[in-house]
């Protein structure tokens, strides 16, 4: 409102100033034109006064410039110049000039003054008029002029108030309105209130905007809310804690989560840092203090794990994250992170642990017992077969046909034990045994398995193929094991045509998959996992010889490398046999 | 810039005079000049010419007063001449209307023919009766110095009071003919009626 009172006064007093300069700057030339004006018809009323000499009248003529209080004097000179009529009547004639000046316009010390002919018809002079007038008009109508101003500019203000006064109604009162509500909202907080709408124009079009605006900020605000509360849940359902920590020496806030994890009741802390390194226990303080302090350059990520001894006593394992923001200095300022409890972790990792170190000397156990009773075990047997094969020997001519066919199946039955006893010894020792899964190259140990069955191959003019073999992470010696037992039975378990083997490698995300393609005597469905059962053989040792350990021991390896071992196979058309090898990183230890 | 340019003619004017008055002192005080018809005048004629001179200025003249654009203001005098050659020595160059002036002179009436300002001398005192009967009506305007002069139908008669010249105007007799009397001059005059 003030600015449209004062734009309004201001344009009103440059609007009279101008004016006024105006007439300041003219008056004078006004001046003299109107005295010009009263002299013309003063002169022109005197002419008859003049040409017949009738002072009298002329005097009387002159007298109606009582009306015009601002001309001080007047004087009619006749034609000789010799004063004939004055005014006023009260100044003497001494007081008048008494001849005329030089007809003009111009000033006597502050008065202005004129000199006009008396003339009539065409050019006929009968004298001179004389006019002499103060300033006074001129003053009085400046003054006036000014007061008019004045006038003039508090009747604008006025107006201007008043109108300004109507126009808040319309435009100022539903911005203050909109401003008001801002006001309550920023105060209360309460993002549910709106601006009422008043009219159509520009204003409710503000207003509809803002109200708009508030209703997106309660949206994101619930949003919000919502986002909060499910962090909350989160929190609380899986036992994490947030912390805030100030640049070094500042607190350490745990927030509500945290503190029962350091054995405080819940609720929001603010601890100095020593006191939370004093939660810490005493052995892990001093790692616990120098990786705090030792944040990360580079992503000012922190991480670290410790121990904390609750104020019973209790000792718990805790895992901490944060992540530090730089202050203007570059050096970590804040670090916001999260505490979890790791204990029953690190008692499972503890027990695990143990087991291992359990499992570990259990298997050296059965290991050394394998190898003892496998050694033993020999030892009884040699004597048998030696013993029966000598007794062939000693007594063949004593023993008759029969006997020495009796002798026969009971080396032979010793044999085969001693071979069961092998497999077996060997069986077990596949998990024992096992060395560390590395990369290989797979072609490297088909070369080898080509070699150790060359024997087999050779008598049986099998043709062994492969395709481009890759690098597995595996065990090299239970790789040749595995090739070895798949493509020696596709050799062994031939039909009447050549044997021929076939190995290729099919790669995918996970792993690598295996097949050994044999045109061989087939397996029928019902038999596609009894065959991997050790010791389940389909066939009598008269057939095809074998101790039924070899796919056994195939799947215990595959197993082992954890994957998986199957077959496609139709009765008489031959048999594929797959298995699975996980890719993997390297690892240490299986 | 009117002002200024009639200020400028008028200070000729006014140089004027001083040396009209000029030449008529020379004039008086110059002897062997007197005793003719054409002497110069006295104090008060010479006022009296300068007067007649100016009634020109305060009377208009129907046109039919003239027979054309061109046609001179006449000035004549009936009876004795009191101006002498004043009087054309006043008129001489001036202009009234774009008109010259000349004067006239008359012994009788009968032979006032043209003439648009008639000074009855005062030595037709005796009848100037019927000089005013012969020109009622017309555009003359008569004057004379005669006492009785208004009364007697007479338009303008200079009376002399207290040493000074006023003017007596009947404005009936001016009526009768189509001239017309300025208002300044009216208000300058007494105003008379005829007397019967």
């Amino acid at each position: 409102m003030w600015i449209i009172m004062l734009t309004s006064g201001a344009v009103v007093l440059l609007t009279c100033g101008a004016f006024f300069s105006y007439e300041l700057l003219t008056y004078k030339e006004r001046a003299f034109q109107g005295l010009a004006t009263l002299g013309g018809v003063l002169a022109s009323n005197s002419t008859a006064s003049l040409a017949f000499d009738n002072e009298a009248d002329a005097t009387e003529v002159l007298s109606a410039l009582k009306r015009r209080p601002e001309i001080v004097g007047a004087v009619l000179y006749d034609r000789d110049g010799k004063l004939f009529a004055r005014y006023p009547m009260t100044r003497s004639a001494d007081e008048f000039r008494p001849s005329p000046e030089v007809d003009g316009f111009r000033t006597h010390g502050s008065n202005l003054v004129a000199y006009m002919p008396v003339v009539v018809g065409d050019n006929t002079r009968l004298g001179t008029l004389y006019l002499e007038s103060n300033r006074q008009a001129i003053h009085d109508r400046l003054w006036r002029y000014a007061g008019l101003a004045v006038l003039v500019m508090l009747v604008s203000l006025l107006v201007a108030y008043l109108l300004s006064a109507a126009l808040q109604g319309q435009i100022s009162r539903p911005i203050l309105a909109v401003a008001e509500t801002a006001r309550a909202i920023a105060i209360r907080g309460d993002y549910s209130v709106r601006a009422t709408k008043v009219g159509q124009d520009e204003l409710g079009l503000l207003t509809d905007a803002f109200n708009q605006m508030l209703g997106q900020i309660e949206e994101q605000n619930r949003a919000i809310r919502d986002s909060h509360e499910r962090l909350n849940l989160a929190l609380k359902a899986s036992g994490v804690g947030t912390w805030i920590w100030g640049a070094p020496n500042k607190h350490i806030s745990l927030d509500e989560f945290a503190s029962p994890l350091f054995g405080c009741p819940s609720g929001v802390y603010e601890v100095a840092y020593d006191v939370f390194l004093g939660l810490v226990h005493r052995d892990d303080r001093q790692r616990v203090e120098r990786e705090m302090r030792s944040v990360s350059s580079e992503d000012g990520s922190f991480e670290s794990s410790f121990r904390v001894v609750w104020p019973d006593g209790t000792v718990r394992d805790l895992s901490a994250r944060a992540k530090a923001y730089p202050g203007v200095d570059g050096k970590p300022e804040r670090m916001t992170g999260v505490f979890w409890d790791i204990t029953e972790r690190k008692h499972a990792e503890e027990r695990l642990r143990q087991l291992m170190v359990e499992l570990e000397r259990s298997n050296k156990e059965l290991e050394l017992f394998a190898y003892v009773a496998s050694h033993d075990l020999q030892e009884p047997l040699r004597m048998v077969s030696s013993y029966t094969q000598l007794l062939e020997r000693r007594y063949s001519d004593k023993l008759d046909d029969d006997a020495r066919e009796f002798i026969g199946y009971a080396v032979d039955g010793a044999n085969r034990m001693q071979r069961l006893i092998n497999d077996l010894l060997e069986f077990s020792r596949l998990s024992t045994r096992g060395r560390p899964l590395v990369p290989i190259d797979i072609a490297e140990v088909l070369g080898v398995v080509r070699a150790n069955l060359s024997v087999a191959i050779e008598d049986a003019h099998a043709l062994v193929t492969n395709d481009d073999s890759p690098w597995v992470v595996a065990d090299a010696g239970q790789m040749g094991q595995l090739f070895q037992n798949l493509i020696g039975n596709a050799i062994k378990f031939r039909n009447g045509a050549r044997p021929h083997v076939h190995v290729s490698a099919l790669e995918s995300d996970a792993h690598w998959q295996f097949s050994v393609h044999d045109n061989g005597i087939g397996i029928e469905p019902e038999y596609f996992e009894r065959i991997f059962v050790i010791f389940q053989r389909l066939h009598t040792k008269d057939n095809y010889p074998g101790t039924g350990i070899g796919l056994a021991l195939c799947k215990r390896i595959v197993e082992r490398h954890g994957g998986k071992i199957w077959v496609e196979s139709k009765p008489h058309e031959g048999s594929t046999f797959y298995f699975t090898i996980p890719k993997r990183e390297r690892i240490e230890t299986s | 810039m009117a002002i200024l340019t009639a200020s400028v003619r008028s200070g000729r004017a006014l140089f004027a005079a001083p040396v009209r008055t000029l030449a008529v002192v020379v004039l008086l005080l110059l002897p062997g000049m007197r005793g003719s018809a054409q002497a110069t005048p006295s104090r008060e004629y010479q006022v009296k010419a300068v007067f007649l001179f100016n009634f020109t200025q305060f009377v208009d003249w129907p046109l039919t007063a003239f027979s054309s654009d061109s046609t001179p203001l006449v000035i004549g005098v009936l009876g004795d001449d009191p101006f002498g050659s004043y009087l054309d020595d006043i008129v001489r160059g001036e202009q009234v209307n774009s008109r010259k002036l000349t004067v006239q002179r008359y012994r009788r009436t009968a032979d006032v023919k043209v003439c648009q300002v008639l000074f009855v001398s005062r030595s037709e005192e005796k009848n100037f009766g019927k000089a005013l009967a012969a020109l009622k009506g017309a555009d003359v305007l008569t004057v004379s110095d005669a006492d009785g002069f208004a009364s007697e139908g007479g338009m303008i008669q200079l009376s002399t009071e207290n040493g000074k010249i006023r003017l007596k105007i009947n404005v009936d007799a001016a009526k009768a003919s189509s001239l017309i009397i300025s208002s300044k001059l009216l208000r300058s005059a007494e105003i008379v009626a005829s007397r019967d």
